[in-house]
């Protein structure tokens, strides 16, 4: 099946008041599958955005090209588009009640009357505002308004539904609700949803497929496991989850292995192929990966540290600690059932040993797979 | 107890000392010359001015249909002056409007410095005396002005128009004293218009045209409304554009009650014709009020609980 919306070689620069240009995009190719969760995920700044509305229609693209549902859309007007936005701060029209807002898409397209407060009402049950139709914007709470504006673009029927950092505005556990609500919401509609936002936690909850965006550049894309358990790059592994990252380079090298070392002299194999000796590379763990005490029977990394800092977050501890040779290194720890003691104190010594299935490694050069 | 009730008295007395200057103030100055206007209007003109202290409503009379049989014979020519002051002004305004509106939304859009830039340009000719900037007015239109000189310099006429000491040349003049009244409010409500309910708009279907009739008219409606009035009121009562662009040729209700004060002597008179003009205004003013009120209120409706 083609895919629903189908991005080739989007570039775009801003000019600056100074002269400058600035890369928004630069050469970004993305395909949606329909029905996909997609998140665009990405600092400030990373052209997430921007992409977001080159895809609505509100900024013109230098080069590239866009089709949605396999018809090209790179010239056409926001309007004419299939696609619609559920903007960051909502964008609904304070001056309408909210159902006046949900129906607009419907009002400017001449929709019978009758069809037009059938649909309405239908969009307000499933939202969860039934009744309060009546109601001006003004009147409503932030997830209110969420709701009034993802009824208002999927009351338009779109084919893919835009989604702009919606929930940033949100406290924590309205965030979260919203986030599954969000989820039904896509799979009752069936239709394709990509979303931007900075928060890598939400976009590993919610999504079908990550795109973490950089300077305009697509980093890596894949599954939230995919990204969380082999980035490509350092600055996926930092941006998504929490990282230890240890400097090393390839001493060894055969057909399946490659024996790395760190920087402190430890040496571990590790099964990965097409690493060449003399490679630096980036041994990535994971701070649940680490564990406490040595395991003799497994080969791995082992670190003699002190703890610095110690925070008790419920199911787990947290620690940062130093090892002696001077590395940070951040660990989750959940205790075991039976023994509920605390693991340890700020300032005590403790030692951690990482398995080296645990291991990832991220080639300091691009590794071409 | 004692001291928060001396400290209560203390916030008493303050008050009463900052309210009662104002107070004495639109007292002496508002209020007592308004009320003379009031009772001056029910009585009978002296015959060399001056009032004679009867009660009398011809004045209203004059204007409004019922004459003094004994001396003249209703003439509309009164109202038709006032229906005429009415069309000058309310064409005024909508010629303000059409200048100001497109350059509020060009100017909001332009970076802060250039903003304040025009905002001063704007309010820069309230620095310059109004007559002084109306003569400039006579000089640009009269017939051997510059107006004038440059169309027939460029072929466009072979003779002057005759602009000035014509509606037209009221028209102008009072557009080009009233736009930055227009514009000020008018720009303060277009600042305030969310971008983002534009792009919203356009993203959900609506052309540009339906955008600006669905979304940009309603929300800036306020400050098309406030700037009308703005303009209307003061455009309404005016006496000095007309006297010094209209000539004799161009009498407007202002004109009117000036010269029923200061040549005619006849107060009562020129006090029913301003009371006319007060009442006229008065009832736009109270429906603005009520609007404004509704608009409030609405907003003001306690929000609901969000839904579980």
């Amino acid at each position: 099946m083609s895919p629903i919306l189908n991005i080739t070689g989007a570039t775009k620069r801003f000019h600056t008041p100074d002269g400058k240009s600035v890369t928004a995009l630069d050469d970004v190719s993305l395909r949606v599958e329909q029905n996909e969760f997609v998140t665009l995920l990405g600092p400030s700044g990373c052209g997430k955005t921007t992409l977001l509305r080159a895809i609505s229609g509100f900024e013109g693209l230098e080069s590239g090209a866009i089709e949605i549902a396999g018809s090209p859309v790179t010239h056409l007007p926001a309007h004419k588009r299939p696609v619609n936005t559920v903007f960051q701060n909502y964008a609904l029209f304070p001056h309408m009640t909210i159902a006046k807002n949900i129906a607009y898409s419907l009002d400017v397209a001449d929709t019978p009357k009758k069809e037009i407060s059938e649909r309405v009402g239908k969009m307000l049950d499933i939202v969860g505002l039934a009744g309060f139709g009546d109601r001006k914007i003004n009147q409503l709470s932030g997830g209110q308004r969420q709701r009034v504006a993802l009824a208002r673009s999927l009351i338009a029927q779109p084919k893919i539904l835009l989604l702009d950092e919606p929930l940033s505005a949100l406290d924590k556990n309205l965030r979260h609700k919203m986030q599954q609500e969000l989820k039904s919401l896509q799979a009752e509609f069936g239709i394709a949803f990509v979303f931007v936002t900075h928060d890598q936690e939400e976009a590993l909850t919610m999504s079908d497929r990550i795109v973490v965006l950089s300077d305009g550049k697509i980093q890596q894309h894949g599954t939230p496991e995919d990204l969380y358990r082999r980035p490509k790059t350092e600055f996926v592994a930092r941006f998504v989850g929490e990282s230890n990252l240890f400097e090393g380079h390839v001493v060894e090298a055969s057909s399946q292995n490659a024996l790395v070392q760190i920087g402190n002299g430890q040496k571990v194999s590790i099964n990965k192929s097409g690493l060449r000796e003399g490679v630096k590379v980036k041994l990535l763990a994971r701070p649940e990966d680490l564990s406490v005490g040595h395991n003799a029977d497994r080969e791995g990394l082992k670190f003699k540290a002190k703890i610095d800092q110690l925070f008790f977050v419920g199911a787990d501890y947290q620690i940062l600690a130093t090892t002696h040779d001077g590395l940070a290194i951040k660990a989750t720890l959940r205790p075991s059932a039976q023994s509920r003691d605390p693991i340890g104190s700020p300032r005590s010594e403790i030692e951690f040993f990482i398995d080296k299935e645990a291991l990832h490694v991220i080639a300091a050069e691009a590794v071409h797979e | 107890m004692i001291s928060s009730k001396t400290n209560v008295d203390r916030r008493r007395i303050m008050l009463l000392g900052l309210l009662v200057p104002p107070t004495l103030f639109l007292l002496v100055f508002f209020i007592v010359p308004l009320t003379i206007m009031v009772i001056y209007s029910w009585l009978e003109p002296g015959l060399y001015g001056g009032v004679v202290w009867n009660f009398y409503d011809l004045n209203y009379g004059r204007i409004l249909g019922w004459a003094d049989s004994r001396y003249e014979k209703f003439d509309p020519v009164y109202l038709a002056i006032f229906f005429k002051s009415v069309r000058l002004a309310l064409t005024t305004v909508l010629i303000c409007l059409f200048v100001c509106y497109p350059a509020a939304f060009w100017i909001s859009k332009m970076s802060d410095t250039k903003k304040n830039l025009f905002l001063f340009l704007v309010t820069l000719p309230f620095f310059v005396s109004l007559i002084v900037r109306l003569f400039a007015w006579v000089l640009i239109l009269r017939p051997t002005g510059f107006l004038n000189q440059a169309l027939m310099g460029t072929g466009l006429i072979s003779e002057p128009l005759q602009i000035i000491f014509t509606d037209t040349a009221v028209i102008i003049g009072m557009t080009y004293v009233f736009i930055p009244f227009m514009f000020l409010p008018l720009y303060a409500s277009i600042e305030k218009l969310d971008m983002s309910l534009l792009e919203s708009s356009s993203d959900l279907g609506a052309t540009r045209l339906q955008t600006f009739r669905r979304v940009i008219l309603p929300l800036t409606l306020p400050g098309i409304i406030g700037g009308s009035i703005i303009v209307f009121i003061p455009a309404l009562g005016n006496f000095i554009v007309p006297s010094l662009l209209g000539g004799a040729k161009v009498l407007m209700i202002g004109n009117l009650i000036e010269q029923q004060f200061l040549s005619a002597r006849n107060w009562p008179f020129g006090s029913a014709l301003g009371m006319i003009v007060m009442a006229a205004i008065l009832v736009l003013l109270v429906y603005y009020v009520k609007m404004m009120t509704r608009e409030d209120r609405l907003a003001r409706t306690p929000s609901i609980k969000e839904v579980q």
